[in-house]
């Protein structure tokens, strides 16, 4: 398994420049996801390093190598597709068997290393049937055992969960770290979905509009977005927004009064906020409690089972959503106030950039 | 891996049986619901099953235009076929005909819709081009190509000067006269099975391709192991397509060679518009059209037969 890095990427299709200067590191053995919204450039990114994409500028090397002049299959890539991308009129075997006979590889090690990936992914009775004989999920498990069979350098997934039911794609999930855990790849898996990201990857590198907004373990993105986008896209519910003023400081460390003239105190440093300039709080629905705070009259209840959500409606129109646990919930049009702990209080300027609470050692 | 069986294991969804639930909601057939079909029956029964069976009838009697019905003569009008050399001789041009355009339209339709199966406007022009003729008149396709053949003068004739060969006038050849005539057919219609390909081209998804370039599959094995398996339907449908066409090859054997030379070019369908309209023998004509009838079925379910044991393959 080889490491990949991305220098200075750009693509372009004509004027729309959809993947702007990008630089990253995937060490290896690393399992990195990029996560962003549709239209971000993630897949655009993914099929630059399988060579299905030009690169319009920039480089990209897989262990020693430069690989963006090369054709796709010759620069040591496996690549799983949205849609499986299996041939249709191919059995199981076939299949996986058809990119090691394109390389002139002898039929028994063909054999070997079918048998070995089958037996892995438990898809040994399915050998002899044809894609349309088989269920999304064996589908899938075929898609990555021919790619298994290449011994790629890294392996490549393009949203491959998104056409599975919900219960198949969890499992399948932790079924694909599983798999990372045991053969301890290099692997670049793109999707939407933050609970795919969160839940697998080592790192997770989150896109918009052809940007790296943020590189970091899955809990550090959580915990400390870095701009008010990443803050807004990771986590659910989405993080609550609510306009603040900063009015001074307490043993060094920001007091903002929101829009209703309620005072909260925060946990960063005064030192580290531009002195001017409005700012948004944001902090997450697990941080607010009813308590001494800001009031807000219920407005609607959503009963998750482990946990109620609760979407209370702030005196200047803005909705504030909480979280209780359990099936608790006060009647809808209660007054509740809202107390906002003030360790886990993000602000983000008018550039979108975050402030957080001194990390704790 | 855990939860692995689970997966592995389940079937694919299966389908509930089509029209079991709507004949459960109705109870009973509506003898009313057959009026939607009706227009389309009676068009089929009047022009299509009535001319069939009065013609399998006609087969067997000594019906003359003028002279009239003179009973029925059993098998005699296909014996007397089966002994016309001039007939035997159609049959063989005919086929002939056909196993020389079929193939060149699968080959040279697929061709076509491979190197023009892209978003380009020089590909747009280009199939604009070649199905072009395709809407063109039989007169008017004769016409262009009796000028092409024109000895001395015609276009072939410059070609044959030009690189040192001694010009042929392929419309008084015995040896060329129906390749040429297959030349002109294929010139004139290969935009309908172009068309077919290129629509089972677009059907192919482009991650399939994507997927052949990740496994180094280089241009011929993609076309051989990706390509031609996935438009093998459309293969068989173009094939069955052309024999059922190429066997009714008339209107440019009429107005090119007229048949000739010596009967060389003469198709079986000229032979009975002759026996039918010139000599006004009915019977016979009707006998000469069961057994084209006869050979056309007979091709077309050869060629499915082979489509489908590929299929199963």
């Amino acid at each position: 398994m080889s490491g990949l890095g991305l220098k200075n990427v750009t693509k372009r299709f004509g004027q729309n420049e959809v993947v702007r200067d990008l630089t990253l590191d995937v060490a290896s053995g690393e399992f990195v996801v990029f996560l962003g919204p549709s239209g971000c450039g993630k897949s655009t990114l993914l099929r630059m390093i399988a060579g299905l994409e030009a690169v319009t500028t920039g480089e990209i090397r897989l262990g020693p190598r430069r690989i963006d002049d090369l054709a796709p299959g010759d620069r040591g890539v496996a690549m799983v597709f949205q849609h499986y991308a299996l041939y249709p009129h191919m059995t199981v075997r076939q299949n996986m068997a058809f990119g090691l006979r394109n390389i002139g590889l002898p039929r028994d090690e063909i054999a070997r290393k079918i048998a070995s990936a089958a037996q892995m992914l438990e898809i040994d009775a399915l050998l002899d049937r044809k894609p349309a004989q088989l269920s999304g999920g064996q589908r899938q498990r075929v898609a990555i055992g021919r790619a298994i069979v290449k011994d790629p350098q890294i392996f490549l997934f393009d949203e491959p969960l998104s056409n599975l039911d919900a219960a198949l794609r969890s499992r399948t999930r932790i079924e694909l770290a599983r798999l990372h855990q045991r053969m301890n790849a290099t692997m670049v898996f793109v999707t939407h979905d933050q609970v795919e990201a969160m839940t697998m990857a080592t790192r997770i590198v989150v896109m918009n509009q052809g940007r790296i907004e943020q590189v970091g373990a899955p809990i550090d993105i959580y915990r400390r977005p870095a701009t008010r986008f990443v803050a807004s896209f990771i986590g659910t519910p989405a993080m609550n927004f609510l306009a603040a003023t900063p009015t001074g400081e307490t043993g060094g460390c920001v007091t903002v009064r929101l829009p209703d003239g309620t005072t909260v105190p925060t946990a960063i440093p005064a030192t580290k906020l531009p002195r001017s300039g409005p700012f948004t709080l944001g902090v997450r629905a697990e941080h607010i409690e009813p308590g001494r705070g800001t009031p807000a009259r219920v407005d609607v209840v959503e009963r998750l089972g482990e946990r109620t959500l609760i979407y209370a409606l702030a005196g200047d129109g803005s909705t504030i959503v909480y979280d209780e646990p359990g099936e608790f919930a006060p009647p809808i049009g209660e007054r509740v106030d809202l107390a906002i702990d003030p360790a886990h209080v993000h602000l983000f300027d008018a550039d979108g950039r975050a402030y957080h609470a001194e990390a704790r050692a | 891996m855990s939860g692995a069986a689970d997966i592995a294991g389940a079937p694919p969804a299966t389908r509930p049986a089509v029209g079991t639930a709507v004949a459960a909601g109705v109870g009973r057939p509506a003898w009313s619901n057959l009026l939607f079909v009706l227009p389309y029956l009676v068009v089929l029964i009047v022009l299509l099953i009535v001319p069939l069976g009065l013609g399998i009838w006609l087969s067997f009697q000594d019906y003359d235009m003028l002279g009239g019905w003179n009973g029925s003569v059993g098998l005699d009008n296909f014996r007397n076929l089966l002994t016309d050399k001039i007939f035997l001789g159609t049959i063989r041009n005919t086929v002939w005909f056909v196993v020389m355009t079929t193939p060149a339209f699968v080959v040279i339709g697929l061709a076509l819709a491979l190197a023009l199966n892209d978003t380009t406007r020089k590909s747009a022009f280009l199939r604009s081009v070649f199905f072009g003729a395709s809407v063109l008149s039989v007169t008017i396709v004769t016409l262009i190509w009796r000028l092409v053949y024109l000895p001395d003068r015609g276009l072939l004739s410059d070609v044959f000067g030009l690189v040192g060969l001694h010009p042929i006038d392929p419309v008084v050849s015995t040896t060329w006269a129906l390749p040429a005539i297959a030349l002109v057919t294929v010139w004139w219609i290969i935009g309908l099975p172009m068309t077919l390909f290129l629509a089972a081209l677009q059907q192919i998804p482009a991650e399939i391709y994507e997927a052949a370039a990740l496994d180094r599959a280089g241009r011929w094995r993609t076309l051989v192991f990706v390509t031609l398996p996935s438009i093998r339907r459309t293969i068989v449908v173009v094939a069955v397509l052309e024999v059922i066409l190429q066997f009714q090859l008339f209107g440019q054997a009429l107005l090119i060679t007229g048949g000739g030379p010596n009967n060389m070019s003469r198709p079986m369908v000229q032979f009975i518009y002759e026996s039918g309209f010139r000599d006004l023998q009915l019977g016979f004509a009707s006998a000469a059209s069961q057994i084209l009838f006869a050979l056309m079925l007979l091709a077309t379910f050869a060629q499915m037969w082979v489509g489908r044991r590929r299929d199963s393959a």
